[in-house]
């Protein structure tokens, strides 16, 4: 294989009409939604779609054969990962690189999650309560052990926030501004779930506590929603409508013995990491995009949990090890702060779209179409998740 | 060779044993404590698996490991949202423990679910049984142990408690006997 000397650009952007908890409509409903809003936003047609790659299948999302079924497609690259939440990165990557290597023109990454008490309480072949990776020999890649009571992400992050905030001192009110700061970002946003339910510490205690230090609004939202994202190389994007946004870095997850709990971070010592102090690592992201970490004007986070958010500043050096509740108490999260945080709202008040709804918000951020939640002057954007993977996108 | 007390019966959701990890399982049913140790390295691991990620090597024995060790972090988990076997369990209290010999392993610890064990607390592996005959590792507290006159601690007995692990080659090793395989009476 050979790749072409090309920039590869996010040329569209779109959601499902609404994200929300139970929104009467079917995975495939959703998902034809947000692609045909992000082809409507870039001014392609579905026959210039010659790529698809999704994480989320079936039956709570959609698998790739069953789309380009329904949508009349004709794709000579498809792509699908494990339905999780983690290939955000992987699948922008990878589809930049099979354009990069002429395997497809322009690819279309549409993502969509159903659950329990929305549309999926429809679909047959949900079964069981969907802990079975826990059971893994090798415990659940969150840290479950179904076994031990800790049998879902939320039980097993806890523990993870448990130890790092045993380990530095951190409190149930530094724990609490994670949430705050993102619910205070999700006013601004209209596609947010949680737009209009505003977040105190007082509230915030009177939340119920599930498991270890988290409340309920330590955990992302359930929600129904799809999202789609339009990609193809730098000269196709001039010739669009909208500039293009690009993919100027990327870093793949990093895995390994020590990171083998994904919502926690090098060093911290969960699941079977040595305990250590932080140890700096080098992050190809910044090179590869050629800025640095002082370039970036908004950091996206995967906050499936709220604690995930300390893991991530510090493992990619926006601060010291155990500062990150000091240096969000003291920069804050919001659009007006010297690094804005999630302005979308993030997993916790936007909802869980798997991190793709971060990407879509990027997009928007860097074309200055944010509305309410503009970032001035976005020029860098950074994705990042405790499991070290990134993407830089630039205006 | 110390043993494990059994501490109740296990009503989770039932582990999955198979052929390679069914000894731990077994073992575990009978009061034993025992993890994979590389025939090549030495090197005792956890998780379980078939091979050794230190050397790759697929050779291992049994090994009694040490029973006790302290509480990394330890979390009350108040409400099952995941398999709803664990509704009438909840509270519960689950924790990742620092195992005297240099392992860190997953287990409930019985105990006051408004009282979760902070970092550094003392505890000691014990079982919960299976309707199968095998067993779940859990932990108690150390502290409660030695207030019971009836029970010895374990870790006094205990010939693998100052193996560090990753030394396991170089020292005594503490011998798994492949013809042991006669069930051991609850306490």
């Amino acid at each position: 294989m050979r790749l072409r000397g090309t920039d590869v650009c996010v040329v569209g952007v779109g959601t499902s009409e609404e994200f929300g908890f139970d929104l009467g409509r079917s995975p495939m409903r959703l998902q034809a939604e947000a692609f045909t809003a992000a082809l409507a936003d870039c001014g392609l047609d579905r026959t210039d779609v010659d790529g698809f790659a999704t994480a989320h299948g079936s039956p709570t999302g959609v698998d790739y054969e069953e789309f380009t079924a329904v949508m009349g497609l004709d794709c000579r690259y498809v792509d699908q990962a494990w339905a999780h939440g983690r290939w955000s990165t992987g699948l922008v990557a990878h589809a930049s690189l099979a354009i990069m290597a002429g395997l497809a023109d322009v690819v279309a990454i549409a993502n969509t999650v159903t659950n329990g008490r929305g549309y999926a309480r429809h679909l047959g072949g949900l079964g069981g309560h969907g802990t079975v990776e826990g059971q893994r020999d090798t415990g659940g890649g969150h840290g479950e052990w179904s076994v031990h009571g800790v049998d879902t992400p939320g039980a097993a992050t806890s523990l993870v926030a448990q130890r790092y905030m045993e380990r530095y001192g951190a409190t149930t009110e530094d724990l609490a501004r994670i949430g705050i700061g993102f619910r205070d970002n999700a006013r601004h946003n209209p596609m947010a779930i949680l737009r209009d339910k505003p977040l105190t510490q007082e509230s915030y205690l009177r939340e119920p506590v599930i498991s270890g230090p988290f409340r309920r609004c330590d955990y992302s939202l359930a929600n129904d929603g799809s999202t789609c994202l339009v990609l193809a190389a730098a000269d196709r994007a001039a010739a669009l409508a909208k500039p293009g946004v690009r993919v100027a870095g990327a870093q793949s997850i990093r895995s390994n013995r020590d990171s083998y709990v994904l919502f926690s971070r090098p060093g911290l010592g969960v699941g079977f990491a040595d305990e250590t102090p932080l140890r700096p690592e080098r992050h190809p992201v910044y090179d590869m995009a050629d800025v640095g970490r002082g370039d970036v004007d908004g950091l996206y986070v995967y906050d499936s949990f709220s604690s995930n958010v300390w893991m991530t500043l510090e493992r990619f050096g926006f601060c010291g090890e155990g500062e990150a509740p000091g240096w969000i108490a003291s920069h804050g999260l919001g659009v007006g702060a010297a690094l804005p945080v999630n302005t979308n709202g993030g997993l916790l008040s936007e909802g869980h779209f798997g991190g793709y709804n971060h990407l879509v918000e990027m997009v928007r951020q860097l074309r200055g179409e944010a509305g309410g939640r503009q970032i001035d002057g976005a020029e860098v954007l950074q994705w990042t998740t405790p499991w070290g993977d990134s993407l830089i996108l630039t205006r | 060779m110390s043993r494990l007390r059994q501490a109740g019966i296990h009503r989770g959701p039932a582990p999955v044993v198979h052929p390679e990890t069914e000894r731990f399982w077994r073992g575990l049913g009978q009061g034993r404590l025992q993890l994979q140790r590389c025939t090549t390295c030495g090197t005792v691991r956890f998780p379980l698996g078939p091979v050794c990620w230190k050397c790759g090597g697929f050779g291992h024995e049994w090994a009694d490991v040490a029973t006790t060790g302290t509480v990394s972090a330890a979390v009350t988990v108040r409400r099952a949202t995941g398999d709803p076997v664990w509704a009438d369990e909840v509270p519960l209290v689950s924790a990742q423990v620092d195992m005297d010999d240099g392992h860190r392993l997953p287990g409930r610890v019985l105990c006051d679910p408004d009282a979760p064990p902070p970092h550094g607390t003392p505890v000691e592996a014990a079982y919960l049984a299976t309707d199968d005959g095998y067993g779940v590792l859990c932990f108690l507290l150390r502290a409660a142990e030695r207030a019971d006159p009836a029970h010895n601690d374990p870790a006094h007995d205990d010939p693998a408690h100052d193996d560090p692990a990753h030394d396991a080659a170089d020292d005594d090793p503490v011998h798994d006997d492949p013809a042991h395989g006669d069930p051991e009476e609850g306490p």
